[in-house]
Order: structure tokens, then sequence, then C-alpha cells
């Protein structure tokens, strides 16, 4: 612990929060050394490509650098670290906090059908006095992210920040995996927790993607599976819309996100396909699609996304910290990367340059998103930018 | 600032001060640590950031193209809905602003225009029950005009020659069937949609689609939209029809009221006359009259006070019986006694030839409502029918049964219905006093509460009135 002034006089000790990003890459090694800052308040957050599974090597030199760590991260549909986006690498940033305290708890889930209930599980296991903040990374394709948001919610209420994301596989989504205590693995939600006085969370999610065409009602619908749009299948629209592209759903379908609108109100919810059933004609999204409700088809918008990706980090960066480092932890969706392309990086530049000069980026590209609604609720986002900064208030 | 790049070929002049780079073309750039006034030195490095930028190139192409083409399904998509949004204006706006049916056939053109469909027509049940055997077509256009031979044409067909499943129908479905058209010259597919009001399924929109493709979802939508405001609008209808039968069933009171009044004011004048005029002549002429004169005078006003009583009886009888206050009380009677006492009471000098057949009857009954029956039904015969009138007693399995019969015309065509409701008169033969039309009602109503009842039958000729009671053997001879 840094002690600034005379030691034994508590009231010039000053909490200066420690934040460091690095990548790693098969072909280059670390991009840095990694900080030798292992403590029992420090948060090691790994964000790896998919293949990184069956490469332990990396995950046990983290382990064996931070065997006292909390060590959580997951696989993702790009690394982000600072303002680049890459595909075959790990990208880590170690936070060492001097005045909080960091837990982490975990759970399996077999089936989806399970989220609500791992929700419930992780927020009873970390919470405790002093909780102000929650960052959950789960499995990306056999979870209701609806439904693990609103497990969450019930124990954790309106109080706790509750942010983070569903793990990502590239534009395959074939299988994803979660880091646990420096160990990847499939089918598991891991959640950290932050406690105490001295932390200092923001948070902000932004879209982008513009509605277009005539809203159509949800008339056949299973949780998360959509059958039928004004009771005809909804993959036949897809297929419609997309043409020759239709070959490459699932991840085509990202360029056309639904906004679903319940009846009688004005607010909509994005929602990200996950993966599409010929044979049923039916299409799996990351959140719930109930019936009764409207929806509508939207498309991207390249300024408003980056436009989008800026106001989150906007809101996100307004942390009365003071002085001291800040770590924003950016997750986007895996379908702005997809219309994005090669200007991927632009939207991850914009969140960093609105963001405080002393500001450390590390993140991923994610099949969903979850951050506070402005109620203070978790609830699933997709299709956005969904940023979190940490800072440490400076305790005198 | 003039840069040169120099390559096999030659070199290549950039001039840096006049084009403005583009921030992809940077971030390429960039990334390999080029900038635009330091291209790469070896081949590999300028492949790869050549298919970097081709690759920009390709997702700026895909994007153009993917936005065009959801652009134009949107947009038709877009138009479809429009027009369909017209239809059901113009649908509404056709409805809404009609106190009639008539416009029913351009409501049902507008949805046909609106719609695929080449005609339409709507079958109105003719049963509203959950049900309906059979089904008029009220109404059918063909493309926006009527279809020719249809309309007006309301002749009832049956829902079980029709291949279409009323059981569906009524809860709500939509069917579709291939069927052949009166107007369309050849097979097409219609689609049934339910009309569903306050009274449940009355009638069916249904359209038809030349060919076999069924109807596209946005046209359904349509249709069940339409389906819905026809509904409204025929209980609107129906409503209105209620209503106008209604103030037309008020309209007939108030003027049966008025001639009951008129009825009440001349039956009351004719016995109320006869007694001032006997009432003066006794005053004025008493020193003059033979004693036999005066009796007959006073025989006279007796009479007519008690015709004056029996109808001032009716109309309180009446009265109560439309308030329900209407009792009996129920005790073994003698019919053929108590007819006597009618007789006696309305036919003492016996001007009225009635005859009195069969042994005695006991029954149960209350014995003044009782009389009051018997009373009116022989003043009724003596009324309306002929010149022989009989009064037959006898029992059966059904009861006590008292028949007035007589050998008169019987009740005309017609009014048999309705010769038991109040204030019903069958008959108006000139020269006989008319009645209130109460006394079938009254007759009826009291033998009803009795546990009896009052009939009419008209067998070989002769007029029968058949008053029913409850017998009372057991009791009678305890």
């Amino acid at each position: 612990m840094p002690i600034i002034g005379q030691v034994g006089f508590s009231r010039f000790r000053r909490s200066v929060i420690q934040v460091s990003t690095v990548t790693f890459s098969v072909a280059s090694g670390w991009s840095a050394e990694l900080p030798p800052w292992n403590s029992g308040s420090t948060l090691v957050l790994a964000f790896g490509a998919p293949a990184f599974v069956d490469e332990p090597a990396v995950w046990k030199e983290l382990v064996d650098i931070y065997p006292d760590s909390v060590i959580a991260g997951c696989s993702t549909a790009g690394e982000i670290e600072g303002g680049t986006v890459s595909d075959d690498s790990v990208a880590v940033a170690v936070t060492r906090f001097d005045h909080s305290a960091v837990r982490s708890a975990h759970v399996e889930i077999e089936s989806a059908a399970e989220s609500l209930q791992a929700g419930r599980q992780l927020g009873r296991e970390l919470l405790e006095p002093g909780l102000r903040a929650v960052i959950v990374l789960s499995e990306g394709l056999g979870v209701n992210g609806t439904d693990l948001a609103r497990g969450l919610n019930e124990v954790l209420g309106q109080e706790v920040i509750v942010t983070g994301g569903l793990a990502g596989d590239g534009d395959r989504f074939g299988s994803t995996w979660v880091l646990v205590d420096g160990e990847p693995r499939t089918r598991a939600i891991v959640a950290v927790g932050l406690y105490g006085d001295a932390v200092e969370v923001g948070y902000g999610f932004k879209g982008g993607w513009d509605i277009f065409g005539p809203e159509r009602l949800v008339t056949r619908s299973d949780g998360n599976v959509l059958y039928e749009l004004d009771s005809m299948p909804a993959l036949d629209l897809y297929e419609q819309y997309l043409g020759d592209r239709a070959s490459e759903l699932p991840a085509s379908g990202l360029l056309f996100p639904l906004a679903l609108r319940v009846p009688g109100s004005e607010g909509q919810l994005v929602r990200t396909i996950l993966a599409v059933d010929h044979d049923a004609r039916s299409m799996t999204f990351a959140g719930d699609v109930p019936e009764g409700v409207f929806a509508q088809l939207m498309k991207a918008n390249f300024d408003r996304l980056i436009e989008g990706a800026e106001s989150a980090a906007l809101a996100a960066g307004n942390l009365p910290v003071g002085e001291g480092p800040i770590l924003s932890l950016a997750i986007s969706c895996v379908g702005r990367r997809l219309v994005l392309g090669e200007r991927i990086e632009e939207e991850v530049e914009a969140t960093l340059g609105a963001l405080p000069p002393d500001t450390h980026q590390v993140g991923f590209y994610s099949y969903g998103e979850l951050s506070p609604d402005g109620l203070g609720s978790c609830e699933l986002h997709n299709q956005t930018m969904t940023l979190t900064t940490i800072g440490e208030r400076r305790v005198d | 600032m003039i840069d040169s790049f120099g390559s096999a070929e030659g070199t290549v002049v950039v001039d840096a001060r006049t084009e403005e780079s583009h921030r992809l073309l940077d971030r390429q750039l960039a990334k390999r640590g080029l900038t635009r006034n330091s291209p790469p030195d070896d081949r590999a490095q300028w492949r790869e950031f050549l298919d970097a930028v081709a690759r920009s190139y390709l997702e700026g192409e895909q994007g153009r193209e993917l936005l065009e083409r959801s652009l134009a399904i949107s947009s038709e998509e877009m138009q479809d809905l429009y027009s369909r949004q017209r239809a059901i204006s113009a649908c509404a706006q056709a409805l809404l602003f009609s106190r009639d049916d008539e416009a029913v056939p351009d409501a049902l053109a507008a949805v046909v225009k609106a719609t695929q469909a080449s005609c339409g027509w709507i079958d109105v049940n003719v049963e509203t029950d959950a049900f309906p055997q059979a089904y008029e077509r009220k109404w059918s256009v063909c493309g926006s005009e009527p279809a020719q031979g249809e309309d007006g044409e309301h002749t009832s067909r049956s829902w079980k020659e029709s291949s279409v499943d009323v059981g569906d129908l009524s809860q709500g479905a939509v069917l579709t069937r291939l069927v052949g058209t009166d107007c369309c010259d050849g097979t097409c597919t219609a689609t049934y949609v339910p009309i569903i009001g306050e009274r449940g399924w009355t009638a069916t929109l249904v359209t038809g689609a030349l060919g076999p493709s069924p109807m596209p979802p946005g046209d359904l939508e349509v249709l069940r939209v339409a389906a819905g405001m026809l509904g409204s609008f025929m209980d609107q209808l129906e409503a209105n029809r209620r209503l106008a039968e209604r103030q037309a069933e008020l309209e007939e009171l108030i003027r049966s009221k008025d001639q009951l009044i008129a009825s009440i004011s001349h039956e009351i004048r004719t016995p109320l006359t006869a007694i001032m005029g006997y009432a003066r002549l006794l005053r004025d002429s008493q020193l003059s009259l033979s004693d036999a004169e005066s009796e007959a005078f006073i025989a006279m006003l007796v009479d007519q006070g008690d015709e004056l009583s029996n109808i001032v009886d009716d109309l309180v009888v009446a009265a109560r019986a439309d308030l329900g206050h209407l009792e009996v009380v129920a005790v073994p009677i003698h019919l053929r006694a108590q007819t006597n006492q009618v007789l006696e009471a309305i036919d003492p000098n016996g001007h009225l030839s009635v005859r009195v057949a069969g042994n005695e009857v006991a029954a149960l009954g209350d014995p003044s409502r009782v009389r009051q029956i018997i009373r009116n039904l022989i003043t009724n015969a003596a009324r309306h029918g002929g010149t022989s009138i009989e009064v037959a007693l006898h029992l059966d399995e059904v009861g006590a049964h008292l028949l007035v019969v007589d050998d008169g015309r019987g009740v005309p065509d017609g009014h048999q219905d309705g010769i038991f409701e109040a204030y019903h008169r069958a008959h108006a033969v000139p020269g006989v006093t008319r009645s209130l039309g109460l006394g079938l009602f009254l007759s009826r109503t009291l033998a009803r509460l009795m546990s009896g009842d009052v009939s009419y039958r008209r067998v070989a000729g002769q007029t029968i009135f058949d008053l029913t009671l409850p017998t009372t053997h057991e009791r009678l001879g305890r």
C-alpha cells in the first residue's frame, strides 16, 4: 500500500488506485511486463480470443503472478485494449485498489432456464455491507440475460451498480467460456464485487441504431426464442431482408437487431440474435422476446454508432475521482463489430477520447451487455457500447 | 509539401497539402507504422495494407447494398401498410357516418380493393345461436361494384352444404377454403372472417381471391379490422332496430291506453247512462208509475250497477296483475254451483238461454275469481258468439273442465294467438257493444294463478273456451 507523508500519521495516508493494461498474443507474447501488484485487493480482468481456451500457459502465468488476486474474464468476439481491437489476443487489465475490497463468486448453469436462479445465487454470495458494484461476466449462448439480470436485481436492488456482459465466440456463435479464478470454463457465470466507500463506479450505455420499417407484432415466442412476427416465421423476414447474406446467419442477423416496444409505452429495448433454427424457422435472441410486444427492425448508422459510444463514455466518465487513474471497462456488442468492420476502432477511440486522460481501457465485444437502466436496475442490453468506469476516491 | 514514392514503374508524387485524408486510411497506415508520407518498404507490408483497404471498400459496398435492399423492402412494406390504412379508413368512414346498412357495400368494396381479393360478400346468419344452421348472402361486391344477381337475394343457404366449420367460425377462427364463385367465373380462395358482435357470431365477411394462394398476413389484418368494424356497425344497427321497435311499442301502448280510456269511458258510460236515466225517471215520475214499472226500473238499475261493478272489478284485477300483486286462494268449489251463481247474477231473467250440462264437478280454486272467469266467458260468448250457449262440465285426467260452447263464427283468423293478451279485441261487430279486451286476458291470468288454464278451440263448427282447474275429489270426499 503506497503511503504518502509521514508513516504513522493516517491523516497523511492517501489512497491511490493503480491500473495497468497489457496484451498477449501467441506471436508477440506480452506487450509489456505484467505489473507486480498481487494483493487481496487486486482485480485482474482478462478477455481472450475463444481459441485461448486451449492455451493454459497464459492462464497459469496469470495465476502464478496474481495468486491472491481476483482473476476473472471471458471469451470475446474481439478484444479491446486502449484504442485498438484485436481478434487473436488476450487483453488484460490489472487494478490494485488501495482502500477498497474485491471478491468474486461464480455459478455453473446447464441451461438458459437456470439463469434467474443463477442471478439470485450470485447476488446472495456477494451481498455484504459495503458492496458498491458488481461486474458480471457470463456464458454467452446458453443463458437468458434478461433472467440473469432479474435475478441479480431481486437480491441486490437498485443501490448496487451491476454491469457486465455475455461472453463471445467471434461471429461463430458456437461456444464461449468464462474465466473463473484464472481457469477458462464453459457454462459458467462469474461476478466480481467491489466494496468500500472509496470505490467510485460510473456507467453508461448507448446504441446509436436507427429503427426503420413497420412495427410487427410478436405473435409466437417462447422466452428468448422468437417464432413468428405478424403470424409469419421470423426467420423468413430476416432472410428476405438479408438476401444473399442470409447464408451468413446467425452472424448477419446482427445487421438488423430488433427493437422491442411494449404496447402503450414509448421506450424500446434492443435484442440481438444469437442463433437460428432453420427447421423450426425460429431465432434465438440474447434476451426475452415476449408475445404481444411490437418489434421493429433496426439498421446501422455509422456516425450515430460512434457518437453513441462517445455518449456512453461521457456518461460513465462523470466520476468524482479527482486525481488517480481510471479503469474503463468497455463492453460492446458483436453486432457493432460486424457493422463497423474495419472502422471498429473508431468507437473505442471515441470512448477513450471522451474519458479523462489517465484512463486505461480494456474490454471485449460481447453477445449481450449488462448495465443499469434509468431507474438503477440492471438490464440486458443489446447492440450497445456499455462502459463501466472504476476509480478510487482519495482518502486522507 | 510534395513527397515522392519510388516504385519499379516510376515515381508517384503525393501532394499532401491539397488532399484531405480519410481517418480510416490514416488508421490503416498507422497500424502498420506508416504515414501518407512514408510508404511501405516491402511488398508484404504493401499487400497487407492493400488487403485492409480492399476490405474497407468491400464492407462499404456490402453495407450500401444491404442498406439499399433493406430500404427498398421496407419502403414496399410501408406502402402496403399505407394502402391498408387507407382501406381501413375508407371502411370506417363508410360505416361511421351511416345510420343504415346502405353503407355496408361501400365498406366491403374498400376492403376488397385494399387486399388481393377480387370479390367479397357478407353472409348473415339466419339464427343467432352459437351454431346457426343457415345464412343469407346480404351484400356482395365484385371489384368495386355490387355483384350481379346477388344483392337483394335473401335466400337462406345451409351451412351444412358449405365446407366451412361453423364451430371454428363461431370461436373467431379465420378459415380459408377453395370455393366456386358466382361472379369471378371460376374457383377462388375464399377467406372467411367471422363478424362477432355483442350477440356473438352473427355474420361472416368472406373475400375471394383468384388462385389457390392464401391471403397474405397484412391483408388478413385488414379483414380482421374490417370484420371488427362491421361487427360494431351491425351491433349499432341492431340497437337502432330495437330502439325503433321499442319506440313503436311505446307508441302502440300510448294508442292502446288512449283507446282503453275511450273504451272505459264508453263501457262505464253505457250502464251509467242507463242508471242515471232510470233514476231520473223514478224521481220525476214516481207518482205516475205503476208498481210493476217501478220494480222493472229498479231491476234495471241493479243490473246496470252490477255491470258497472263487474267492469271496475276487471280493471282492478288487471291493474293488480300488471303490478304482480294479484293473489288467489285455493279452496274446494263446485263448478256447477258457481255457474248458477253467475247466471243468476248476470241473467236473472234467463234472457241469455244458457244451458248448463253435465254433473256437478268439484275443483280447487278461489270462488270469487272462478266466478269472474265464468262470467267473462259467458259474457264473451253472449257478446261475440252465436245464439246457442252451453256450459258443459266434466272431469278427465287433466283436471276439472268448464267449457263455454257457442255456435258462433269463432275468433277470426289472425287473432287466435292474441285473444288472451290484454286489451286485445278481435271482434269489431257493428251493433255490438265494444268491450275492454280484458276478459280473456284476466280469465287466463286468474286460471293460471290457480294452477289451471283457459284455452280456445273450434270443434265441429263450435267455439269452445275451456276453463281447466285442479280437481279436489279426495279433499271434497273427506
